[in-house]
């Protein structure tokens, strides 16, 4: 909502800057975003009296005139039919700028300068017309204002006689001026309008409001509603159809449309609004069409209520239905598109079909034009939801739409209308029908609400008093009842949002002030409760950062191709994934099944930005369809490597991604967290590498899996061999660790021996370690120091060096107990594996 | 006594002589002894069982009775003297040696150290870790929701029917007609209050993630965070709502901050507020950032609706509450300065380890 502030002095005078005010209305709600300066950009332009005027020597329908600017004449050439000695109108020299063509339109909030003075302008230059030297040019309203020629039929601006001479236009006409760009929540529909907007200021700083006459006779603002909005009062559809340009107004479907009224202006003159006007349209973000349209606009940027200007001749039938769509239905809107009316949709038809879609846009057919003589003025209360599923079912958003929706007093229709009906009178003459068509299906409800004052307090936790909640209510347009305790409020029409007691709270709260509450601090203190699985999470995150990864956060959104590029299986939970109804692009389609896809293209953007390599990992939910009504959502932990993590250095070896360092870092992590007994088993599933991955277990419970990436997936990112993954259920991690406990420190001093053994290249290294592991008796370490293949060790074997350490709790072990325990462990790795001592 | 007293024996004094030539002589040569084995020659060619000083020793005999122990007395002396001598000449030795080998061993210390490598959090983590430890200093424990949500969670049961104008204010993704990915933290306050199954006082925040059908750029991303809390007893009112947001936005963004309260709507709260803060940026002077107003908006907030405090389980006649909401990027982004939220989804380790 822009509000031009020169409009909004006419209703309430602001004892206050536009600075002031603009932040005294956002601290009462009235949210301003913008304080915008539209200072005239036309210069040197002024008021001249045409004094002479001959035709053209050339050209029939040009004609040349002396202009006077007071003091100075000027030679101008124009076709204007208003170009006529003694008119006084607007003058722009040579070397006079006209604003650009269309910045006038350019209302865009800030983009940083809140003024928008430094646009260009046109430069006016004498120039010669067909034989004759112009200097300068006489200017239409359009002009003035854009920059742009005269519309179709427009003349010249013409300004009362006794107007003086060479007075700068933008100072005689006021065209400079603030906008206030608010940013309204839903719940200020009241002030979509100017007056609305005056109201508050009126509220805030106690200079009463003054309505336009018409408006004030019709008790626009009282809590009571428009008195005169009765059946009784006026014209109904039955009694006035005899009348002459009156409708028949049947309404089909009340629960949409239990109001509505229309008013006939007949013999109306087609014209141009007056530049006052259009100017107010313009900073208020509407462009002029013609006066009839401005002038239904203007009374809804006025008033809140949208009207719509109907061309009476162009209505069939003399009739008005306010109904639901029919199957099939369709009407070119004012636009010019031709829409397919969905089912549900409510339009106003006449005799022959859907003239106008309600509440939202008119028809192409039946809109005023040029050759409009009797005009048709809609004013009807449509339901929010019904004119809101209307627009998001066809993607259609106008001025008027956006007030139905949010709702418009139910009563002011007859008034608005009235205003508007005033002020075609003024511009277009004609002659408005007494009375109204109109047909009432409902009235609306008076809203009462009683407001407990202890509880007023008790919410806003300071003593307030009777007086001064009753003040504030008043200055807001509610009446109020005191009753004992309790005050009973009227709530006016116009305030849809207020409904109930609380909404109360919050008016007089924002009208005391936000900021006028001291606070104070929470009574009672109470210990918190942080989940162990949040503690849980934090450990984790602590110990990955100890190990060297960055954390990072993906998108929990995913498309097709991420699911596909892992490899699943069909069957494959982690292959059907919860679906959007209504994703922004196929990329964000999913529902994540697995972290991995994320960090795989976290790991491509470190590649391009040319990284030797990279390590991230991420905690965070992903997500399987259920058969319960929500979906199950999990918590995944996964890690990615790629390329070298730590590059060669003087003194140390590269780091490289590979299987044996995730591996590692798994393996450190889960230590950190305590795990027990782990163990890895060969060969995970997509998308590792079958050959270089295991899953990880403990206590024959999966907690995940881990390896290098499967060169099938490998295929589909920008990345390169030196890829390792590792992906873990947090919940399982958490089921299976242990909170440390005391175990005594051993007192006795361990003793080592080292062992080399030639085993078969297939015969794993854990094989061997799980025996030695079940047949010592003091064993307490184990640990492969070296692993070699080649000469001296016989093809297909490979040399296995490992250092062991014993201990017992009670005693030093004697070197011959140690030694009989390698003599047996030896012993029974000869027998059962095909392993022999070095 | 010495070699030059006439009343001894000559065979005494030619021995005394030759005792004083040995001293003079063994000094001489100790100074020039450079090395251990040097000196362990020296010591055993003057002082071992065979040495030059014993050889004296064994002439004792050949001299007067009366003036053996005399002589003697004067061996043992040069004997003590050289002993000590050696330890003093061992000692600078090893001293020297030791200063020797330190020159030898001295490294390039210029040269780096072993490449250890330090993970990081992500600022978010780290952002939000802060933000719950001030909110549990002021008793407010965690509750953690589901991230996908019935429509009815979402909205309805905070006070959104279908229809609503404010389901407007954000765009949402549905799974189907009744679920939806979680548009706030907001059904949070729901499914918390209920666990607590009516007891008093309900004080907890809800951190998570959120999701809004709104296509990424500088300040938006379909995917963010957001922490809400919410706080319930026999006497909450709106002055404890200001407190808390006043002493959350002192403690994160510092002492010096300024903000402001002003009206704002919520369906799930009456009345509602939002805080803003003075733009940390410009200082308030006026930025891009703060749309050259000084301030920037950073949490909606307000007093539980009534409706809402029913749906949690609560009698709204007996219990008050107030709830908020703030977005964890935009939070982030302030203090530390980031200018666009994609960065938070990057995964680019430039920005990722710049945060501890």
């Amino acid at each position: 909502m822009k509000v031009p502030w020169k409009w909004l002095m006419e209703y309430c005078r602001s004892p206050w800057s536009v600075e002031e005010t603009a932040e005294r209305l956002t601290m009462v709600g009235v949210s301003v975003e913008n304080v915008v300066h539209d200072s005239f950009q036309g210069k040197g332009l002024v008021t001249a009296k045409v004094v002479s005027v001959s035709l053209h020597p050339k050209r029939p329908g040009l004609s040349v005139g002396l202009v006077d600017v007071g003091g100075r004449t000027y030679t101008v050439v124009s076709g204007a039919p208003g170009f006529k000695p003694g008119v006084i109108t607007a003058f722009a020299p040579p070397g006079s700028k006209l604003p650009r063509k269309g910045s006038q339109k350019k209302q865009g909030s800030g983009k940083g300068d809140s003024s928008r003075s430094d646009e260009e302008a046109l430069e006016v230059l004498a120039r010669d017309v067909h034989g004759v030297r112009s200097e300068g040019m006489v200017l239409s309203v359009n002009e003035i204002l854009t920059g742009e020629g005269p519309r179709p039929g427009e003349d010249i601006v013409i300004f009362p006689e006794g107007t003086a001479l060479g007075l700068p236009l933008g100072e005689f006409l006021g065209l400079d001026d603030y906008v206030l760009e608010l940013e309204l929540t839903p719940s200020f529909s009241h002030c979509l309008s100017i007056i609305g907007v005056a109201v508050e200021l009126s509220a805030i700083s106690g200079v009463p409001i003054r309505l336009p006459q018409v408006l004030d006779s019709w008790s626009f603002l009282d809590p009571a509603g428009s008195r005169h909005a009765g059946d009784d009062h006026c014209s109904g559809a039955q009694g006035g159809k005899s009348e002459r340009g009156m409708i028949e107004v049947v309404l089909e479907d009340p629960d949409l449309c239990p109001y509505y009224a229309g008013k006939t202006i007949l013999e109306v003159k087609w014209n141009y609004s007056p530049i006052e006007v259009e100017r107010k349209l313009y900073l208020a973000g509407m462009r002029p069409i013609n006066a009839l349209v401005d002038a239904t606009n203007y009374a809804m940027l006025e008033t809140g209520q949208p009207l719509h200007a109907f061309d009476l001749d162009k209505l069939a039938g003399g009739v008005v239905r306010v109904r639901r769509s029919r199957p099939g239905e369709s009407i070119i809107t004012l636009d010019g598109v031709l829409r397919e009316l969905p089912a549900e949709t409510l339009v106003i038809a006449d005799a022959a079909g859907p003239v106008a879609i309600a509440g939202i846009i008119g028809g192409k057919e039946t809109e005023v034009s040029e050759t409009t003589h009797n005009v048709f003025l809609e004013s009807a209360w449509f339901n929010p939801k019904s004119v809101r599923a209307t627009s998001v079912r066809l993607g259609l958003r106008t001025e008027a739409q956006v007030r139905f929706e949010k709702g418009i007093d139910p009563t002011a229709q007859v008034a608005c209308v009235e205003r508007a009906a005033e002020l075609i009178n003024q511009v277009s003459g004609g002659k408005p029908v007494p009375g109204w068509s109109q047909a009432r299906a409902a009235r609306p409800p008076q809203k009462k609400i009683v407001l407990d004052l202890g509880y007023l307090e008790k919410v806003l936790g300071q003593s307030i008093g009777k007086d001064r909640t009753q003040a504030t209510l008043r200055r807001l347009g509610f009446s109020v009842l005191d009753r004992d305790g309790s005050l009973e409020v009227s709530v006016p029409p116009r305030r849809v949002d207020v409904a109930e007691q609380v909404d109360l709270i919050e008016e007089v709260a924002r009208h005391l002030g936000y900021e006028n509450f001291k606070g104070q601090p929470l009574k009672v203190t109470v210990s918190p409760q942080i989940p162990r699985e949040v503690i849980y999470k934090e450990q984790v995150r602590d110990l990955l950062r100890s190990l060297g990864g960055s954390e990072a956060v993906t998108n929990s959104l995913c498309g097709p191709e991420d699911i596909a590029a892992m490899g699943w299986e069909a069957d494959d939970p982690r292959a059907n994934p919860v679906k959007l109804q209504n994703p922004l692009t196929s990329d964000e389609s999913l529902l994540r099944t697995s972290l991995l896809p994320g960090l795989l293209k976290g790991l491509e953007t470190n590649k391009r930005y040319r990284a030797p390599g990279t390590i991230i990992w991420e905690m965070g939910t992903v997500f399987f369809p259920s058969k319960e009504e929500l979906p199950l959502e999990k918590l995944q932990l996964a890690i990615a490597a790629w390329g070298t993590l730590a590059p060669k250095t003087w003194n140390a070896p590269p780091l490289e991604a590979d299987f044996y360092y995730i591996k590692g870092l798994v393996q450190s992590l889960l230590a950190g967290l305590g795990v027990e007994e782990v163990v890895v088993e060969k060969r995970a599933g997509m998308p590792f590498h079958p050959g270089r991955s295991c899953k990880v277990l403990s206590k024959g419970v999966t907690l995940g899996e881990m390896g290098e990436i499967h060169p099938v997936v490998l295929e589909k990112y920008d990345l390169d061999r030196q890829t390792a993954l590792a992906w873990l259920d947090v919940e399982a991690l958490r089921a299976m660790s242990r909170e440390p406990r005391y175990q005594p420190v051993p007192r006795f001093p361990r003793v080592e021996r080292d062992l080399a053994v030639i085993a078969p290249e297939e015969l794993e290294v854990g094989t061997i370690e799980r025996l030695v592991k079940g047949e010592a008796r003091h064993l307490v370490g184990f640990r492969v120091f070296d692993l070699w293949r080649g000469a001296p060790v016989p093809a297909g074997k490979k040399s296995i060096a490992f250092s062991m350490a014993f201990g017992a709790p009670d005693r030093t072990l004697t070197d011959e107990e140690v030694t009989l325990e390698i003599e047996m462990i030896v012993k029974k790795l000869e027998e059962k594996l095909d392993v022999t001592l070095r | 006594m010495d070699e030059n007293d006439v009343s001894l024996s000559t065979a005494t004094r030619s021995l005394l002589d030759e005792i004083g030539e040995m001293e003079k002589d063994a000094l001489t040569e100790l100074d020039g002894i450079s090395s251990g084995q040097e000196l362990e020659e020296f010591r055993t060619r003057y002082l071992g069982r065979k040495g030059l000083l014993t050889k004296v020793l064994r002439r004792l005999g050949e001299l007067p009775q009366e003036e053996r122990s005399a002589v003697g007395q004067r061996a043992n002396a040069l004997r003590r003297k050289l002993e000590e001598e050696i330890t003093r000449r061992n000692q600078t030795l090893r001293r020297e040696a030791l200063a020797r080998t330190l020159e030898r061993e001295q490294l390039d210390v210029t040269l780096p150290g072993l490449p250890f490598r330090r993970g990081t959090l992500h600022p978010l983590t780290l952002a939000l870790r802060e933000i719950v430890d001030i909110f549990a200093g002021m008793g407010f424990s965690v509750f953690e929701s589901r991230e996908v949500e019935t429509d009815e969670m979402n909205f309805v049961l905070l006070n959104i029917p279908p229809g609503h104008p404010a389901r407007d204010m954000q765009a949402t993704f549905y799974v189907n007609p009744e679920v939806v990915l979680r548009t706030q933290t907001s059904p949070g306050q729901i499914r918390g209050m209920r666990t607590y199954q009516g007891r008093l006082p309900v004080r907890f925040v809800v951190p998570g993630r959120v999701y809004r059908r709104d296509p990424a750029d500088v300040s938006h991303h379909p995917v963010f965070h957001q922490i809400e809390g919410i706080a319930v007893d026999r006497d909450i009112s709106f002055p404890n709502l200001v407190w808390v947001l006043e002493e959350f936005a002192r403690r994160f963004f510092g002492p010096d901050t300024r903000f402001r309260l002003c009206p704002s709507y919520f369906p799930f709260t009456e009345p509602s507020a939002q805080m803003d803060v003075s733009c940390i940026i410009c200082r308030g002077k006026g930025c891009s950032v703060c749309k050259y107003s000084g301030w920037l908006e950073v949490a909606g907030a307000g007093m539980v609706h009534p409706v809402v405090l029913r749906n949690g389980g609560y009698d709204p006649t007996e219990v008050t509450g107030f709830a908020f909401g703030m977005g964890l990027e935009r939070l982030a982004m302030l203090k530390l300065g980031i200018d666009d939220i994609r960065l938070f989804y990057s995964c680019d380790t430039r920005f990722l380890r710049q945060f501890a």
